[in-house]
């Protein structure tokens, strides 16, 4: 079977560019599965991470545009597991949970921003060494 | 007449300061190498950006409708302007701060004078926020708040994302009803030109041609969860872009301008010491012309 494109771009360059059979990838609303021929589609993704053949990608939130043959993620941050350092990651996590705790007015743009710094600080925990 | 020591003496310091210049020049090439290339880096990121923006605003707007996100939406009448003003932090760079900081004063005076109650300036670099401390003491418009030094600033990814963040926030709780960036365009190395640039309410160029091509591929597309979500991730994302877009504009600017500063004065150096050097020679001839003279007129004394 043909194998799809993943392109991860981040604002400082591309940081993943590899051939894989299928890419699990953290949609707003779930988990989603992408296969080759996918029909083309637009993705809003939270944090979490981009599974694909072989390894992973954190990623902070983004877009997916998908082809049949693959697809271009446009995240405003993307790490490799482990380039966090796992004391950065307990800070994002605290700070964000914070945020959204506090009684302050948040605007909706705060909000989708706190809670996806909380999933990709999540997703940075769990791939973190100790 | 100063003394063959003492123009000596000045040739030395002058050569010092020459090599000085000169090693400062190669260092802001070397720089300016590595500010450029991190310009390129986002322009594939940026462009991206923008052609989600224009596409997604095309289908959201219909004839005589509302913005589809408040950041894209123009506020009727403009009370309060935020300025964020960029410079660098180390002068020796020739106009490059000056300019803004003439054109920050500049804008701000016309938009008082157009009827807008409140000019408040952000600052990104350690010049400009200087400079704007200065003026808002005088009470020429507000400083509101500096993001510190756009060197350190450029680094820390996070940092930068606050920046607007924080233009972001002050716009939506209606603090300002209009948000520009003045900067320094950087054209090319030769040339970086004082710019006001728009940030807020973000202007999304529909280019209708390419919105009407594109319909049919749109049409097709699945939205997940949907194009109003997806508006509401990519508008302050495309902020985001535009405020990182100005602060390595700026700093690749800086560096070009500190060039080209650092080969005039390196010129200028080489001027001033080829100058000097004949004043050094004229001043030694005399010196011999005299010694000489003195000897003959000790010898005929003799006689």
């Amino acid at each position: 079977m043909a194998n799809l494109k993943l392109e991860v771009v981040t604002p400082t360059g591309k940081v993943v560019e590899v051939e894989t059979a299928s890419v699990t990838a953290p949609g707003v609303r779930g988990e989603l599965g992408i296969m080759p021929d996918h029909r083309p589609a637009l993705i809003q993704l939270g944090g979490g991470a981009i599974k694909y053949d072989g390894g992973e990608v954190l990623v902070r939130g983004g877009v997916a545009e998908v082809r049949p043959d693959g697809l271009l993620v446009l995240a405003d941050k993307a790490v490799l597991p482990g380039q966090l350092e796992r004391g950065e990651a307990e800070a994002l996590l605290k700070a964000s949970l914070d945020g959204l705790e506090s009684r302050e007015y948040l605007n909706d743009v705060r909000i989708m921003d706190l809670n996806n710094d909380r999933a990709f600080a999540e997703a940075a925990l769990r791939t973190a060494g100790h | 007449m100063p003394s063959l020591k003492d123009i000596r003496k000045r040739i030395v310091s002058v050569k010092n300061t020459q090599k000085i210049t000169k090693a400062m020049k190669l260092v802001s090439a070397a720089k300016l190498r590595r500010a450029q290339d991190a310009m390129i880096e986002l322009r594939p990121y940026a462009a991206k950006h923008r052609e989600l923006l224009s596409s997604l605003v095309s289908q959201l707007t219909t004839d005589g409708a509302t913005a589809p996100h408040p950041l894209l939406a123009q506020r009727e009448t403009i009370k309060r302007v935020a300025v964020l003003a960029v410079s660098s932090d180390r002068g020796m760079c020739g106009g490059f701060n000056s300019g803004v900081q003439k054109l920050v004063a500049a804008y701000s005076e016309s938009r008082l004078a157009e009827g807008v109650e409140e000019v408040q300036v952000f600052t990104v670099g350690r010049r400009i926020n200087l400079f704007v401390q200065k003026a808002a003491a005088k009470g020429l418009f507000d400083h509101a708040h500096n993001f510190g030094e756009i060197i350190a600033l450029a680094k820390e990814d996070d940092d930068l994302r606050a920046v607007s963040a924080q233009l972001i926030d002050g716009f939506l709780e209606g603090t300002f009803d209009e948000v520009v960036v003045i900067f320094n365009v950087f054209k090319n190395a030769i040339a970086q030109i004082p710019t006001v640039r728009p940030l807020l309410p973000v202007a999304a160029d529909v280019d209708e041609a390419e919105a009407g091509g594109d319909d049919a591929a749109s049409a097709d597309l699945i939205y997940e969860p949907d194009q109003q979500s997806l508006l509401g991730y990519i508008v302050p994302r495309y902020v985001e872009v535009q405020v990182r877009q100005v602060v390595l504009e700026s700093i690749a600017g800086e560096h070009a301008a500190r060039m080209n500063a650092m080969n005039s004065a390196t010129d200028n150096a080489s001027e001033m010491i080829r100058s000097l050097t004949l004043q050094a020679n004229r001043a030694r001839q005399a010196a011999i012309t005299t010694e000489l003279t003195e000897i003959i007129s000790g010898v005929e004394a003799l006689n």
